[in-house]
């Protein structure tokens, strides 16, 4: 009867590796410019690219983790936290991975927080609660959370980011930028753009960047201030209205009432023919200020 | 009469509502001018697709009846997303994709999308201070909140069958976001029955109305656990 106690005593310490934390190093070869997606619930996902043609996957998977998948190679490479089915108690697992530059990176996670640099393709993230960074060039970004914050700094990348109650900050944005949250902040700072859209329902919309010749800017919210920062020498259309915020203007003319029955405030004036910036607010603050 | 002097007249002139001599005038120059032909035909197109609307959606009776029961019973749909293997989980989003959203979202996307086209086609280079060319009278704003309700109600029942999958985290989050939406509406609302002949508060509700569809889209579409 003691030998079986020792033998199920055995069997049990045997086991407990695989019910632990599991190390991860491992690679594979992969395009300069192929296809990575990756997918991980809880933990985090840290990308780096690097100049070498090929894939390398560290770190650690949390308790009770299946196993990890990292498959595929040339044009397509996977790398997924595989948990076990009706799976309620797993613990986080902590990847770093570097791909090549070039790569076109698809990320999702659960609760994992996502950071990612020095990648030059294109890259679309997705996390439910885990925060989004983005550092470097990459040539596009999509990035959407529900809770989690998402910071890009893109040099002179177009894209779009999307939260419901995270903050979204783009800097180094260019070309043609789009932002929305509930009621996230909305802040973005860049270069040149050509269109930017900006929408949140409660949150605070602030964007400092130079407008193209025919760009394109429009702002909407309901409650939160909208604070445009402009060169002071932008030629541009203007037309800002809120209903019962104030509008502050640097550039020239006070806003004006509009109608006879609310509080309404609008301001239409030029600088220039050129750009076209709009401003619609609700109940919030709209301020135009110069560089 | 130059592209300008069109833009400005183009609801009128959908509408029927533009005296005759200036009718002429402008049939004179689209006659001459693409690009504000096209700019008419985008117009006439959507104003005859919204007319086409229905005042309120129901998904096909057999469809949702389907979708409905099986939300009640706890059956559930494959679900094989974010590496978490495949599973059983609660309808979700195979569900809205199937029933919801097909019928009553990609309306209501379409209808919001196309009006701000619309205010786009107003706002065009060229076109004076748009204050009065937001939106086009034409276009029943009781119409698209019919929709909207639909949709709404709808999606709020997919999240309702989402609640047990879902982090109770992301769900205080989601409903704490669509109280504040409410807010939203609520106020704007109110403020157009204060001052009706506002022009711009049409356009900043559909904004919200559309915040909200995307938001309980996106619930729709979480991961299990997310």
């Amino acid at each position: 009867m003691r030998k079986l106690g020792c033998l199920a005593l055995a069997m049990a310490a045997a086991a407990l590796p695989a019910m632990g934390q599991q190390k991860v190093d491992q690679k594979r070869p992969a395009a300069r410019d192929g296809v990575v997606e990756i997918s991980n619930v809880a933990g985090s996902v840290s990308v780096t690219g690097w100049d070498r043609e090929e894939v390398a996957v560290t770190g650690t998977l949390g308790r009770g983790t299946e196993r990890l998948e990292f498959s595929g190679g040339g044009g397509k490479t996977i790398v997924k936290v595989v948990l076990p089915h009706n799976a309620h108690h797993v613990d986080g697992s902590d990847l770093e991975i570097h791909v090549p530059a070039g790569s076109q990176l698809e990320i999702e996670t659960v609760s994992a927080e996502i950071a990612v640099q020095k990648v030059s393709g294109k890259v679309r993230l997705e996390s439910v609660s885990g925060s989004i960074a983005v550092a470097g060039e990459p040539s596009r970004f999509d990035a959407k959370s529900v809770s989690g914050e998402i910071e890009i700094s893109a040099a002179n990348a177009p894209g779009r980011a999307k939260s419901v109650s995270g903050a979204v900050t783009l800097k180094g944005v260019a070309g043609a930028v789009e932002a929305s949250s509930v009621s996230g902040s909305l802040r973005v700072a860049g270069g040149e753009v050509t269109s930017v859209e900006l929408e949140t329902t409660s949150g605070k919309i602030s964007l400092d960047a130079a407008l193209g010749r025919d760009a394109r800017l429009e702002a909407k919210s309901v409650s939160g201030d909208v604070e445009i920062t402009l060169p002071a020498s932008v030629a541009a259309d203007f037309h800002v209205t809120t209903f019962s915020g104030d509008i502050s203007n640097a550039f020239g003319p006070a806003a004006r009432r509009t109608s006879e029955y609310g509080p309404g405030r609008e301001l239409s004036f030029s600088t220039g023919v050129a750009a076209r910036v709009m401003v619609k607010n609700f109940s919030g603050d709209v301020f135009l200020r110069k560089r | 009469m130059n592209c300008r002097d069109v833009h400005e007249l183009l609801d009128d002139l959908v509408d029927g509502a533009l005296p005759e001599d200036r009718r002429r005038e402008v049939a004179r120059h689209l006659a001459g001018c693409a690009e504000c032909r096209t700019s008419e035909a985008q117009l006439r197109s959507l104003l005859a697709r919204v007319g086409a609307l229905p005042r309120t959606i129901a998904p096909p009776h057999d469809q949702w009846q389907g979708v409905m029961a099986r939300i009640m019973s706890g059956r559930g749909v494959e679900e094989n997303r974010a590496g978490r293997g495949s599973r059983w989980v609660p309808l979700g989003a195979a569900a809205a994709a199937a029933a919801v959203l097909i019928v009553a979202v990609s309306l209501v996307t379409a209808i919001l999308v196309g009006r701000e086209r619309v205010s786009r086609v107003a706002l065009a280079p060229g076109r004076p201070a748009p204050a009065s060319a937001v939106v086009p009278a034409s276009i029943e704003l009781a119409q698209v909140q019919a929709t909207y309700t639909a949709a709404r109600t709808q999606l709020l029942a997919v999240l309702e069958a989402r609640r047990g999958s879902l982090s109770p985290k992301t769900l205080e989050v989601v409903e704490q976001n669509l109280r504040i939406i409410d807010g939203a509406v609520a106020e704007m609302q109110a403020a157009m029955a204060r001052d009706p002949g506002n022009r711009e508060l049409p356009a900043l509700l559909l904004a919200v109305y559309k915040q909200e569809i995307d938001l309980l889209q996106s619930v729709a579409q979480l991961p299990a656990r997310g």
